[in-house]
């Protein structure tokens, strides 16, 4: 159980790295949706419907600046009108790549299409009780544990908040997830649970202490952050002014659409194409004409509706990869990183469902040609409830993948017939949670299942892994922003 | 590389009520380049020629002596040399017909899609009714047969348990029997031990449907040939595949390495000793029976050196499937892939995230034949429930290459703009007709968090049982046409007479 997959990023020498390394998934394949000229269409189609209908942007401030930027802002109705020469622009201005750095600079995250790196997945309200294994409300030591475990685990790239933080006040939720976060790994964070230009600020102010200064955290963002459209086309106050303010820290800025088709969305797909493209056009438009040349990133992560509900459609299928593929097509056409998501799961518990659903999802992102940052794990039934154990049994999925990937190795070594054997078997992938046992054993042993395996090595690892702490006195100043951002109430 | 958008005036009309479903082929993916393809290729063809293939008994090998390639009768080794294998490689048909019982069952092998099976040969099935696992008979292989009839991802059948409660020599004619009474799909015969088998098998093809003449048309029959890893065939099974291809029956050549124990542990070493056997079967064929209708079968197992039961859906297996299917596609041949092979013993996680990567990684292979639906640990038994979500995997991944429209009506920009910010799509007429375009799934779990738990946390699984049971209990195939059983059975009679004389 505690196979160590081989290293991948080599780690840079001194500035206190370790030998630590995440694993990386790099793409060899791509397969391809759109025509091109579907492409231009998709992209067409945006543009005109930010010039002609626009992004309701919730914020005064944000509106003028776009005004001042020159956008055409309509204040009555909080309508920003972005020309398409300006979305052009603003595009130009995006970086093709960006690093995502880390506490330990071994595990710093080079954002340059060279490779995809594996994310937690967050941020929920419940969480499966590692003892129990039933759902329940999740809390502030929920979110530290849930990051100690995310630190030990290799294939997992950077941190989400995985839990809500639900026993602390909701307006030092941001606050409390940036240090449970930092002081439970040593792994780049992405912090996705600011609602306000408040806290950005304290949240910036916390990042800068434990990096050592503004320059030192605009050399090396050890937190990039994304904010949420609401689908269709609205920005809210809160978020767009949280990423402004991040932008202007110098903090990669992206936006994400979790568009719904039917409903936040049209019904087909290359409607919702259109729909979604247009929000992360317009989000990472609005940070450019604000923030020049702030990294920024394109984050589609739709979701389905059940039609006989009206709630979240867990037994989705062909239509995400077909997504998937086409999202990434946009992302290529437009130079920028792209946040995909995939290793979600309509399931409740990690059985035949959650399996076949990863799985295609993250064949899906190999075949798409590029990802750089794959979202996520650690969810189950819509990301709603979080549960440790996905995030051991999807480490196995995404080594496996990653090997999948680098091929056949041929060689005139590799070619001979005779010789070797012994030697050689060393090399095969070694699963860790796959049942190997005999039928026979198995049935004599209860009938284990992969999720007891993993249940087990998330035990073992709560139970043993300290990831390196953050020093004394940085967490003392990140408590002192906490006590403080909690007094305003 | 074309966009799967661009494949969409090829796909398939209107398919409702059809028996059959294909899994379009799609724009693809290699695992190799052209120069590594043409390189394990060069190997495998060298091994044709200088290492040579072993040919155990019978008089095969005196015959493709006659037929030009170069025989030691000592070590009953046949050599061929390349010209004279890239010769023969040319001359199979490059289009198969696997004919049904039912024409409408009638499959296309002709590189634009792939077909999903039945086969492997369990020796046990999870009991549908009790959920236990036990010994499998010629009752169960019936019902399997009847559900794979029902179910319309199902392309063509193979057995995919033995009928135990027959004698090992009666089992091939046996098996065959019992599924074509049990289906009017496609057949595919993986047990023919020699050649008085495979000329009583087409006997039985040709008593359904009707002569020789009509067999040669309509191959209700095919034949999939095993190797003998590492590097031999049996004589007798060359000659059953001789006797198929004469009378017109498609022949397909496949190895089953068990990883390090019968071929190089090397993904690449295993890869040229398998695609050496498949092809040495091939060419022989195409001496022997110029033109005979020839395909490629590619089967891995990897041991993990632990003793313990091999894994066949790791990145080794995966590899080893699309790997094989370039090799053999480099050559125009239509390939049989593997493609639910898992070592889970239960539908649970590991069987469908395997069953999730081989479907995938089977279909951007382009593979021509999907076989092993529904086999659970790494082949030894047979679960109903795991072949009907096999099919669900087969049935999400078969919508991916028929894409989706992209003009005016679905860019639905003018939609987009008469919502505006802020509202929803719900009530939109362009919604209404849209919104059941949608894949509809028939096993996954759709009901809420509390409502699994009241109901004692199902899974997939058991909806598919459930699904299975009902399936068996209503659904009644096609029947074979008065007096053609009795007809079979007296072939059978004859052929068990035969043994025993």
């Amino acid at each position: 159980m505690s196979t160590t997959p081989p290293a991948e990023v080599a780690p840079p020498a001194g500035n206190g790295a370790t030998t630590r390394a995440i694993r990386a998934l790099r793409h060899p394949w791509t397969v391809e949706v759109l025509t091109e000229d579907q492409v231009e269409r998709v992209h067409g189609a945006a543009l005109r419907v930010l010039e002609r209908v626009g992004l309701e942007v919730r914020s005064e401030s944000v509106l003028r600046d776009l005004g001042t930027a020159g956008a055409k802002v309509d204040e009555a109705k909080m309508r920003v009108f972005l020309p398409p020469a300006m979305v052009e622009e603003c595009l130009a201005l995006i970086p093709p790549s960006f690093l995502m750095a880390a506490r330990d600079p071994a595990l710093d995250l080079p954002i340059d299409g060279s490779a995809g790196f594996l994310s937690q997945d967050g941020t929920a309200a419940f969480i499966v009780d590692a003892e129990t294994g039933e759902r329940r409300a999740s809390t502030l030591k929920d979110l530290e544990a849930v990051t100690r475990v995310v630190d030990a685990v290799p294939e997992v790239g950077y941190l989400w908040p995985g839990v809500a933080p639900g026993d602390v006040p909701p307006h030092t939720q941001a606050v409390h997830i940036t240090r449970a976060m930092l002081g439970n790994s040593t792994k780049h964070a992405q912090h996705n649970e600011t609602y306000s230009r408040r806290d950005a600020q304290a949240v910036l102010e916390m990042v800068r202490v434990v990096a050592g200064g503004d320059r030192a955290l605009r050399e090396r963002p050890i937190v990039s952050t994304y904010q949420c459209c609401i689908s269709p086309l609205v920005y809210d106050k809160g978020p767009i002014e949280a990423a402004v303010e991040f932008a202007r820290g110098g903090l990669p800025s992206g936006f994400v659409s979790m568009g719904i088709p039917c409903a936040t969305a049209p019904a087909t797909l290359a409607g919702t194409l259109v729909s979604m493209n247009t929000e992360m056009l317009g989000g990472m438009a609005i940070v450019e004409a604000l923030a020049p040349g702030v990294p920024t990133f394109y984050g589609p992560y739709p979701t389905f509706m059940d039609l006989h509900t009206g709630g979240y459609r867990q037994d989705w299928g062909p239509e995400d990869t077909l997504l998937k593929l086409s999202f990434a097509q946009l992302a290529h056409r437009y130079r920028v990183p792209i946040n995909i998501l995939a290793l979600d799961t309509g399931a409740k518990t990690q059985d035949w469902q959650a399996g076949a659903q990863h799985a295609i999802s993250l064949l899906a992102v190999a075949a798409a040609g590029r990802a750089e940052m794959i979202a996520a794990t650690g969810g189950l039934y819509g990301a709603a409830v979080y549960d440790n154990v996905n995030v051991i049994l999807d480490g196995e999925l995404f080594d496996l993948v990653c090997t999948l990937l680098k091929g056949i190795p041929i060689s005139e070594e590799t070619l001979a017939l005779d010789g070797h054997t012994l030697r050689r078997t060393q090399e095969l992938w070694m699963p860790r949670t796959f049942g190997r046992e005999t039928w026979e054993a198995w049935e004599q042993a209860g009938r284990p299942d992969p999720r007891d395996r993993a249940r087990e090595e998330v035990r073992r690892i709560l139970a043993s892994h300290r990831p390196d702490p953050l020093p004394e006195d940085v967490d003392r100043e990140l408590i002192r922003i906490i006590e403080a951002r909690t007094a305003e109430g | 590389m074309s966009a799967i958008n661009n494949l969409r005036d090829s796909a398939p009309a209107a398919e409702h009520d059809a028996r059959v479903l294909p899994l379009q082929r799609g724009p693809g993916v290699t695992v190799l380049s052209e120069d590594e393809l043409a390189r394990l290729d060069a190997a495998a063809l060298g091994v044709l020629e200088e290492t040579g293939i072993e040919v155990r008994g019978g008089a095969v090998l005196e015959r493709l002596g006659a037929a030009g390639a170069e025989i030691d009768t000592e070590t009953r080794r046949v050599r061929f040399p390349r010209s004279l294998a890239e010769e023969a490689l040319r001359l199979p048909p490059r289009e198969l017909l696997l004919a049904g019982r039912d024409p409408a069952c009638d499959l296309r092998v002709d590189g634009t899609a792939g077909w999903l099976s039945t086969g492997g040969h369990a020796t046990e099935i999870i009991d549908p009714e009790t959920g236990d696992r036990r010994p499998s008979t010629g009752a169960d292989l019936a019902a399997v047969s009847r559900l794979a009839d029902a179910v319309p991802h199902i392309g063509f059948v193979g057995a995919s348990v033995t009928v135990l409660d027959v004698p090992p020599s009666a089992r091939p004619l046996h098996e065959l029997y019992v599924q074509f009474a049990n289906t009017s799909k496609h057949v595919q015969l993986m047990a023919a031990a020699d050649a008085r088998d495979a000329r009583a098998a087409v006997e039985i093809g040709r008593i359904i449907v009707g002569d020789e003449r009509q067999l040669r048309e309509r191959p209700v029959l095919s034949a999939l040939v095993r190797s003998r890893s590492p590097l031999a065939h049996e004589g007798g099974v060359l000659e059953a595949a001789v006797a198929f291809a004469e009378a017109g029956v498609p022949c397909g050549f496949v190895a089953m390495p068990v990883g390090s124990a019968t071929s190089p542990v090397t993904a690449a070493g295993s890869l040229v000793a398998a695609s050496a056997e498949v092809l040495a079967g091939v060419v022989a064929l195409q001496l022997l029976v110029p033109g005979a209708a020839s395909f490629c079968g590619a089967r891995v197992r990897t041991a993990d050196g632990t003793g313990s039961e091999a894994t066949s859906a790791g990145p080794e297996g995966l590899l080893f499937l699309m790997a094989s299917a370039e090799l053999a596609h480099r050559h125009g041949l239509p390939v049989h892939v593997g493609t639910f092979a898992t070592g889970a013993k239960t539908p649970d996680w590991q069987a469908g995230l395997a069953g999730g990567l081989s479907i995938f990684a089977s279909w951007l292979s382009g593979a021509d034949m999907l076989g092993d639906a529904g086999l659970l640990g790494d082949g030894r038994a047979f679960s109903a429930a795991e072949m009907l979500l096999d099919t669900e995997l087969f049935d999400l991944v078969r919508q991916i290459p028929l894409g989706f429209e992209v003009d005016e009506e679905a860019l639905a920009v003018e939609v987009i703009e008469k919502v505006g910010p802020g509202e929803h799509f719900l009530g939109e007429p362009h919604t209404i007709r849209h919104m059941r375009e949608a894949w509809a799934s028939r096993f996954m779990g759709k009901d809420t968090w509390e409502a699994w738990e009241e109901t004692g946390r199902p899974e997939p699984s058991s909806r598919a049982a459930e699904r299975a049971r009902e399936l068996l209990a209503s659904h009644e195939p096609e029947p074979l046409a008065p007096g053609v059983e009795e007809r079979i059975r007296e072939v059978i009679v004859e052929r068990e007479h035969d043994t025993a004389g």
